[in-house]
């Protein structure tokens, strides 16, 4: 009867000492609430973005980016409840860089960004022409699209403001 | 009842046994919270202009106040590490937990008084090395500011004995007895005083260079001083505009770059060149005989020791009604060719020519560039000087 006892004892204790882990939760997009009642480290997942500017030359130059998606916050939050938990996070300018949150860019296929690149440019091109006098000595702001996938479709997602212009000329020399 | 004790100082002893229970919380932060505060970055595109139209492309990372966390972690009834790692500019970096059996979990508040100690720490040493490039940089301009004033001196005293000489020998041709070749004499104490001049000339624009580093620099350390704020800054100082920074900003669907300040004009700064080894100009008279030359006429040659931007005759002492020889500088720009005219009748002539070196026109060259980006179209255009040399050609 005393080991049925000690037993049952043993059982209940185990299945507490086996509470270890990481808690990871996604924390939606302006969610102030959430966002005030979640208590683990927060970060940043990734997404693909496209950059595009002028070489100065008459070209453009493109280059895929992966920053942190400032629309998909996660806490993530280690917990030890009678039990060890031996684990190390690590971030890299706000983003979970560790295993599986390590950024993989062969997961948009070659074709895609290659594509992806030709409709940018040429966006960014038409943008270019007819620059006006008073935008001499002024060189066009640069163009981020975000890489959006719905489905199997990929597609570019741009708010672009042409009037946006960077000078490299001093404005007393103009 | 003794069945219960038994139980109960069982379930103590395995909770003991079996570690700890540990809580580490990251909430939003307020200004009074304890705690690790980090923060979540935002995302900026900097674009670095250039003159000629390129630009570097560079992504950095903001602090997102509106991102502000801490840090908090408590352990009860047991024993761990926890190590955080929170870089400069506020990012969370490693994060660490590791079971630790020597003491007890304070973790958390040393790794935090640790960052303060090691924030004081670097600030001190970056005062200093600042402070130290600070007393290096000062003294390098005064040492060079003596050193142009020297400079300027000497040429100005170079200049005081070479019209010296002239004068004497000048005095010395109304004389009575007047030595045989004085001509000859005065005519290279001229071209004496010439050199000098342009030596002065240098002299003089290398210091009015170096003035005016000086004040670009002082007015950008006035400018950067952080209890004055913006100053305006010289009005000749050559300027450029400022980085870009267009902070990203996204929804779930799109993206957009906003410009997070509007584009200045700074005050720039460069080194002055250190002044250029000038060597004499010298020349010399491999074919002194004028011989006929591809049916063109008697030529004599002339090779100089450094790169020559142009020639110029300045006289011949040919006699009167022969044409005066034509001078053509050679595409190696170091060989002249005298081309004397047919009629020449036989006899020794000196030729004296009026050389611009590559040297002196690259200077001068620069000045007039300097001028034109501070004055404008109203600046006033320098000619090179040019230096005269004598060549002796012999007509046969």
């Amino acid at each position: 009867m005393k080991l049925q006892r000690w037993g049952s004892l043993f059982a209940i204790c185990a299945g507490l000492a086996g509470c270890a882990g990481l808690e990871t939760t996604a924390l939606p997009f302006k969610d102030a609430k959430a966002d005030g009642l979640a208590t683990g480290f927060r970060y940043y997942e990734t997404s693909p973005f496209l950059l595009i500017y002028t070489d100065g030359k008459g070209g453009l130059v493109s280059k895929l980016l992966y920053l942190p998606d400032m629309t998909k916050k996660r806490s993530i939050k280690p917990y030890t409840y009678l039990s060890s938990n031996n684990s190390t996070l690590k971030f890299e300018n706000g983003t979970l860089v560790q295993a599986k949150a390590i950024i993989d860019e062969t997961v948009i296929p070659t074709t895609v960004i290659s594509s992806l690149v030709k409709i940018a440019v040429a966006t960014a091109a038409v943008a270019n022409t007819g620059v006006k006098k008073a935008e001499q000595d002024t060189m066009p702001a640069p163009y981020l699209f975000r890489i959006v996938q719905k489905d199997d479709v990929w597609t570019l997602a741009a708010e672009r403001d042409d009037g946006i212009r960077i000078r490299y000329m001093p404005e007393a020399a103009k | 009842m003794k069945k219960l004790i038994s139980t109960l100082m069982g379930m103590g002893l395995f909770v003991m046994l079996a570690g700890c229970v540990s809580v580490v919380t990251s909430k939003k932060a307020n200004p009074n919270d304890v705690g690790v505060h980090y923060f979540l970055p935002q995302p900026v595109i900097q674009m670095t202009p250039k003159k000629d139209g390129t630009m570097e492309v560079e992504v950095v990372y903001w602090r997102d106040v509106n991102n502000e966390y801490t840090v908090v972690a408590n352990s009860y009834l047991g024993k761990y590490t926890f190590d955080l790692n929170v870089d400069e500019r506020g990012f969370l970096g490693a994060v660490s937990f590791d079971a630790d059996s020597s003491g007890l979990a304070k973790q958390a508040l040393d790794s935090a008084t640790e960052l303060r100690v090691a924030k004081i720490n670097a600030n001190k040493e970056q005062a200093k090395t600042e402070a130290a490039e600070a007393k290096a940089k000062e003294d390098k301009q005064v040492a060079a500011n003596t050193s142009a004033g020297a400079a300027v001196k000497k040429a100005q005293q170079d200049l005081a004995i070479a019209q010296s000489k002239v004068n004497l020998l000048m005095d010395a041709k109304v004389s009575a007895k007047p030595p045989t070749d004085i001509d000859a004499q005065i005519l290279a104490a001229e071209l004496n005083v010439a050199e000098k001049e342009v030596n002065l000339t240098f002299a003089v624009g290398e210091q009015a260079q170096l003035t005016k580093s000086t004040a670009s620099t002082a007015n950008m350390a006035t400018a950067n001083s952080a209890d004055k704020g913006a100053t305006t800054p010289a009005k000749l100082a050559p300027q450029a505009p400022e980085p870009s920074f267009l902070l990203v900003k996204m929804t779930e669907e799109s993206v957009s770059l906003n410009p997070a300040f509007v584009q200045a004009d700074r005050v720039t700064w460069k080194p002055p060149t250190p002044p250029k080894q000038l060597v004499g100009l010298t020349i010399k008279v491999p074919s002194p005989v004028a011989r006929l030359k591809s049916g063109r006429g008697p030529v004599a040659v002339v090779t100089a020791n450094q790169p020559l931007r142009d020639v110029f005759l300045n006289s011949a002492d040919v006699p009167a009604g022969v044409p005066l020889p034509m001078i053509s500088l050679q595409s190696d720009n170091l060989t002249v060719n005298i081309h004397m005219a047919d009629k020449t009748p036989r006899g020794d002539y000196q030729i004296v020519l009026d050389m611009v070196t590559d040297a002196n026109a690259e200077a001068i060259d620069e000045i007039n560039a300097k001028a034109k980006f501070e004055f404008g179209e109203k600046a006033e255009v320098k000619k090179p000087i040019g230096e005269f040399r004598t060549a002796k050609v012999r007509v046969e």
